[in-house]
């Protein structure tokens, strides 16, 4: 068995009993599986033919997907019971087995085996595909980071998505993608601990009384939006019974600040162990500085950014991103809105003078300037005498 | 609003002006803001680049993206313009500007240009054993060959070698057969050679034979 029309009809007869299932079940008709086995067919020769491509599997495996797809909705409309979906199921994961075998270098093929198990509800099929891919490409950041980010919103395992990031920055030191994306996943960590906090009530906090969040992830993993949405409600809408009957251990109840895991250790240590990678430059540690300040409500945020604020005048003093950094620490966190903003904003204002004089790239830094304003003006009900700073800000030379 | 030139002062008092609205504000209607409620949900992990799976599901069921039937490459092929060259003459312009030159170990060496002169020239230096019954040279064997890539070149002799090693005016020409032909005026040793030799040759030949028949026919000697 060795030509290409031998090994098609090989598994061209793997299929016959779903057929038959198909044909006693009265799922479809005739005339329809005849259809079925043509097509079948022309994509197994064209899969196995000389030259084939990865996307002629993918084309193959999503003609499988459909068609598992339409026999579950006939099962449902006709109500026919006893057919399930495994034979379906096992046939299209064989055929991105072989496709990932023969076109392993294949990284989208990869990325539409994972994609098809993770929808298909296959979790064990899902990581061991998973390691095998990340075996293959161990220096792609961008699967690591998909096996971190599934582990942490399906799975919930923060020590599972912690430790592929690890095994992640071993392998990828020269782009700073994976390692900015460790330090956010620290920071994930920390806010959600820290709206825990608050939803438990173990932090008064008294400033803001008002709003109260609820970290809410479980309609899960999803690749459209970069943004948790986290639904709005207020604490006195949560029942003060459901809120009472959470016993809260007293370990928990002291003061958080006093652990240094709490306290931000763990992500000022990626950053620094960043420092010491080839990718680490100037903009690096500027992405690293926006990234944090994305975290308001993780209490140690200041201190943090002081510390990214530090490395960055201690290493490149005078380069625009460091300045651009040092006028926007004042305002980070705070919302334009707030009565404390003016006050942030003046002291960010002789910052951004200070640095036009000592800067290496005035124009660079001006257009930095430009960009970070730009949603501030945005904002609708902006007073106007914080609008007219901001504008004078912008034409700073 | 239009002021360019904002002193400190101005600045400071603009601010300060915001802040006390902005807290009579908040005092008025106690609402969170917009932004912090932004500022409440958590960024997700995410990559720059992000790797885009082949099969894309859509109404009609799952789907090949369009955008991977065609590769990278073959696209850029497909949108620009292709000049294609006939292959043969491409490559016959190719041998020609290889053949053109001996290479550039050469010093790029031109092809030989063939004039009658250069051929005379080059059958002289193939006899130039005749030229001088002093020098001997290597014996020059096979038939005569053109060479494949040559020049001609003349040499300039130095200010030092007025004396020693010059050819006067008078003495040069334009190649080399002009200046032995120009030497042959004076010393005429080539057809004193000739002489002798054909002398030789013809010692027992046809001329014998014709001094034969004369002697016969006249019963004298000849009258050469």
């Amino acid at each position: 068995m060795s030509g290409a029309s031998d090994k098609a009809r090989f598994y061209l007869e793997q299929a016959v009993p779903q057929l038959q299932e198909f044909k006693e079940l009265k799922i479809f008709d005739e005339d329809e599986i005849r259809t079925l086995v043509k097509k079948r067919s022309d994509f197994e020769h064209k899969v196995l033919a000389r030259g084939s491509q990865a996307v002629d599997f993918a084309k193959y495996a999503a003609w499988e997907i459909g068609l598992e797809a339409l026999r579950a909705k006939r099962c449902k409309r006709l109500r026919i019971k006893g057919s399930t979906t495994h034979t379906g199921q096992a046939r299209i994961f064989s055929i991105f087995d072989r496709g990932t075998k023969k076109h392993p270098g294949d990284i989208a093929l990869w990325m539409s085996y994972l994609e098809y198990a993770r929808t298909a509800k296959a979790n064990k099929k899902f990581k061991t595909i998973l390691t095998a891919a990340i075996r293959l490409h161990p220096t792609k950041s961008e699967l690591w980071l998909y096996a971190a980010r599934w582990t942490l919103e399906a799975e919930a395992d923060m020590n599972g998505a912690r430790s592929y990031m690890q095994r992640g920055t071993r392998f990828c030191t020269t782009s700073k993608d994976l390692w900015i994306e460790y330090a956010k996943l620290e920071m994930i960590y920390l806010a959600k601990i820290a709206m825990r906090r608050k939803i438990l009530g173990l932090d008064v906090d008294d400033t803001q009384e008002d709003a109260m969040e609820i970290d809410e992830t479980t309609d899960g993993f999803t690749n459209s939006e970069d943004v948790i949405a986290i639904p709005d409600f207020k604490s006195n809408s949560m029942r003060p019974n459901l809120v009472e009957r959470v016993e809260v251990d007293g370990e928990a109840t002291k003061d958080p600040l006093t652990s240094p895991a709490l306290n931000g250790a763990i992500p000022l240590a990626i950053f620094d162990a960043a420092r010491k990678q080839p990718f680490f430059c100037a903009s690096a540690a500027e992405t690293f500085f926006d990234m944090f300040a994305v975290f308001s409500q993780v209490r140690c945020l200041t201190k943090i950014l002081q510390h990214v604020l530090d490395a960055m005048v201690e290493l490149h003093p005078i380069d625009p991103s460091t300045c651009s950094c040092y006028t926007r620490q004042p305002i980070v966190g705070i919302s334009p809105l707030s009565a404390e903003f003016p006050m942030a904003l003046g002291t960010s204002l002789s910052r951004l003078r200070e640095s036009m004089g000592k800067t290496r790239n005035k124009a660079e830094l001006a257009k930095k300037t430009i960009a970070w304003t730009e949603p501030i003006l945005a904002l609708e009900d902006l007073d106007p005498g914080i609008k007219t700073v901001l504008e004078h800000m912008r034409k700073l030379q | 609003m239009a002021d360019d030139n904002l002193s400190d002062e101005q600045l400071q008092q603009l601010l300060k002006d915001a802040e006390q609205r902005l807290r009579s504000k908040s005092k008025k209607q106690n609402k969170p803001s917009e932004i912090s409620a932004l500022s409440h949900s958590i960024p997700r992990i995410a990559s720059d680049t992000k790797i885009d799976s082949y099969i894309k599901s859509t109404q009609h069921g799952p789907q090949i993206d369009v955008s991977h039937l065609v590769s990278e490459h073959e696209r850029k092929l497909a949108n620009s313009f292709r000049v294609v060259e006939d292959p043969i003459t491409v490559k016959k312009r190719g041998d020609e500007e290889k053949k053109a030159t001996a290479g550039a170990d050469w010093y790029n060496l031109p092809r030989t240009n063939l004039t009658p002169e250069l051929k005379r020239d080059l059958q002289l230096l193939r006899m130039r054993d005749v030229l001088d019954p002093k020098r001997h040279y290597k014996k020059e064997s096979g038939k005569p060959q053109v060479p494949e890539f040559s020049q001609v070149g003349t040499i300039i002799e130095g200010p030092t070698e007025y004396f020693s090693a010059r050819l006067t005016n008078k003495d040069r020409k334009r190649t080399l057969v002009e200046e032995v032909l120009a030497g042959e005026v004076t010393t005429g040793r080539f057809k004193a050679k000739y002489n002798e030799i054909q002398a030789a040759k013809t010692s027992g030949k046809k001329a014998h034979y014709k001094k034969l028949m004369a002697m016969r026919k006249g019963g004298r000697v000849s009258k050469t």
